[in-house]
């Protein structure tokens, strides 16, 4: 329902008056933000920053190595000064903008050492140092979600690079394997400081940590749809102590600076790091009753942050966590944990139960309304 | 806040400066080697097309001094020959090849196998192609740097003869 529809529906229904919808219209009209605009623009600097990057790859003979340098390191300077004059002037569109190109340069210039000098090691060894190099800048100067995004998918991107390259590794390496899993958490964990103005580039921290946290965690737990054995097990506790660090850090983040509604913060940051636990240190085998506890796991962990998500007004995450359940419903069907009766019964008894689990809690609402008015 | 700005957007631009330098010093005083190779062309997502290949050299030492996290090469030329040697590492010898500072991948890990050693070099979009089809039909050698760190660094792609 557009603003438009609820306020020609409230000043109908008598709860506010028109001089009262005009003073909103206004109000409202005066902090619209261009999210369109913003998202052709950075759609436009997405393909500008790729076909940067391609343009690089194709390692041109006919331009001398020392002209290629050259050239990248002044295209470089150019949108460093841009960035500088845009946060000078106050202008966000410039300062973004040249923030977005700035990092693919980087990454492009990384890309051409790695031609002129002939750097032929994994794709980490080139990821980490633009993470290093662009980091300060993005995160002191960044203030929308373009840059947050931006960031934000790199930082993951290095963070798997780094550990699927080496998921052999063992020793220290099972401490990088927890930076890796838990580099959703670092994104949610940063949100949660205190941003002031910046606002938006916060939340576009949180909405990728956050989506990439529970998704991740939910593909997860099909491993108890498999065997981990006790040394799995085990292996895996260790890569897990950083992940569980770091998510009591954001936890705590949370409480000092309460960014976001306090119902949230269990929800979105423990709950899928209990889940992921559960599915990944508890030794099991294959078989039907493993299956049904990590669906159940995995239900429980959508139904908390769906009745958190509707308490703290996050109806888009409260719709992804219904929809969440109901394709784990759906996978059932085709998993099959007993026979076909076995499972179809099973589907039955679970499908009268969240009826009668989403009436019951309907009737709760009512009262606790009731009680209020 | 400005002082930090400012010192955020130079950290690229001196990191990107410092890593050529850091390469050119490396390089000089480099020897060269032509060593003969067998490969093929994939592609890499930011980097481009390069050419991966496996050196075509006779392999010879103790295969358990290279089955660790680390793994040195002696390289010599017998009677026209490429003779790479294992070695354990930071061994003195003419020409020291540091394998895992090189990049270069082992192949046939297993213990009491002789290893292979495979590396890979950028080449351009446009004669990508033609090298691959040159290391199809003729014998090739890579020309390659080995800088006094022993870090092996691969120049370009010729015809052996």
């Amino acid at each position: 329902m557009s603003l438009e529809s609820k306020l020609e529906a409230w000043v109908a229904a008598g709860l506010i008056d028109a001089d009262a919808a005009a003073r909103i219209r206004v109000h409202e009209e005066a902090n619209d933000r261009p999210y369109v605009l913003w998202a052709i623009v950075g759609l436009g600097l997405f393909a500008l920053a790729l076909g940067l990057a391609l343009i690089v790859a194709a390692n041109w003979d006919v331009i001398a190595d020392w002209v290629k340098l050259g050239v990248h390191l002044a295209l470089t300077a150019a949108a460093a000064a841009a960035v500088w004059i845009g946060a000078a002037r106050g202008n966000r569109w410039l300062k973004e903008g040249a923030l977005f190109l700035l990092a693919a340069l980087v990454l492009a210039g990384i890309a051409l050492h790695s031609q002129v000098y002939q750097l032929t090691g994994p794709m980490w060894q080139a990821l980490v140092p633009w993470l290093v190099l662009v980091t300060p800048a993005m995160l002191i100067a960044g203030s929308t979600r373009l840059v947050a995004y931006g960031w934000a998918g790199m930082l993951l991107w290095t963070l798997a690079s780094l550990a699927l390259e080496n998921e052999h590794a063992d020793g220290l390496w099972y401490f990088v394997h927890g930076v890796a899993i838990a580099g959703p958490v670092i994104l949610i964990g940063l949100s949660l400081l205190p941003w002031r103005s910046r606002l938006s580039f916060a939340d576009g921290l949180r909405e990728v940590g956050v989506l990439i946290w529970l998704g991740g965690v939910s593909f997860a737990h099909f491993v108890w749809a498999g065997t981990v054995t006790s040394s799995e097990a085990g292996e895996m506790a260790v890569r897990l102590v950083v992940p569980v660090v770091i998510a009591a850090a954001a936890v705590w983040i949370g409480r000092r600076w309460r960014m976001i509604p306090q119902a949230m913060l269990l929800p979105i940051v423990a709950a899928p790091m209990a889940a992921l636990l559960l599915a990944t240190v508890v030794p099991h085998a294959d078989g039907w009753p493993a299956r049904l506890v990590g669906a159940l796991i995995y239900m429980a962990m959508w139904g908390v942050v769906a009745r958190a998500a509707i308490a703290s007004g996050w109806r888009a995450l409260f719709g992804v966590a219904i929809a969440a359940v109901g394709i784990r419903i759906f996978i059932i069907y085709f998993e099959l944990f007993g026979s076909l009766a076995t499972t179809g019964a099973g589907l039955i008894i679970g499908g009268v139960l969240l009826i009668a689990l989403a009436l019951g809690w309907r009737r709760v609402f009512a009262l606790v309304g009731r009680k209020r008015a | 806040m400005k002082r930090w700005l400012a010192l955020a957007l130079l950290l690229p631009l001196v990191g990107l400066v410092l890593s050529i330098a850091a390469r050119e010093a490396g390089l000089s005083g480099a020897s060269e080697w032509r060593i003969p190779i067998a490969g093929f062309d994939p592609r890499d997502p930011i980097r481009g097309r390069f050419i991966q290949f496996r050196y075509d050299w006779r392999v010879t030492g103790d295969s358990a001094l290279c089955t660790g996290a680390a793994c040195g090469l002696c390289l010599s030329e017998e009677a026209g020959e490429m003779v790479a040697t294992m070695v354990a590492p930071g061994t003195a010898c003419p020409a020291y090849i540091d394998v895992n500072g090189s990049n270069i991948r082992r192949l046939n890990v297993a213990p009491g196998q002789v290893p292979d050693f495979s590396s890979r070099i950028f080449v351009s979009e446009t004669s990508a192609p033609k090298l691959e089809d040159m290391l199809r039909r003729e014998p090739m050698v890579v020309v390659a740097q080995l800088t006094r760190q022993g870090r092996l660094v691969n120049d370009r792609l010729e015809p052996a003869n």
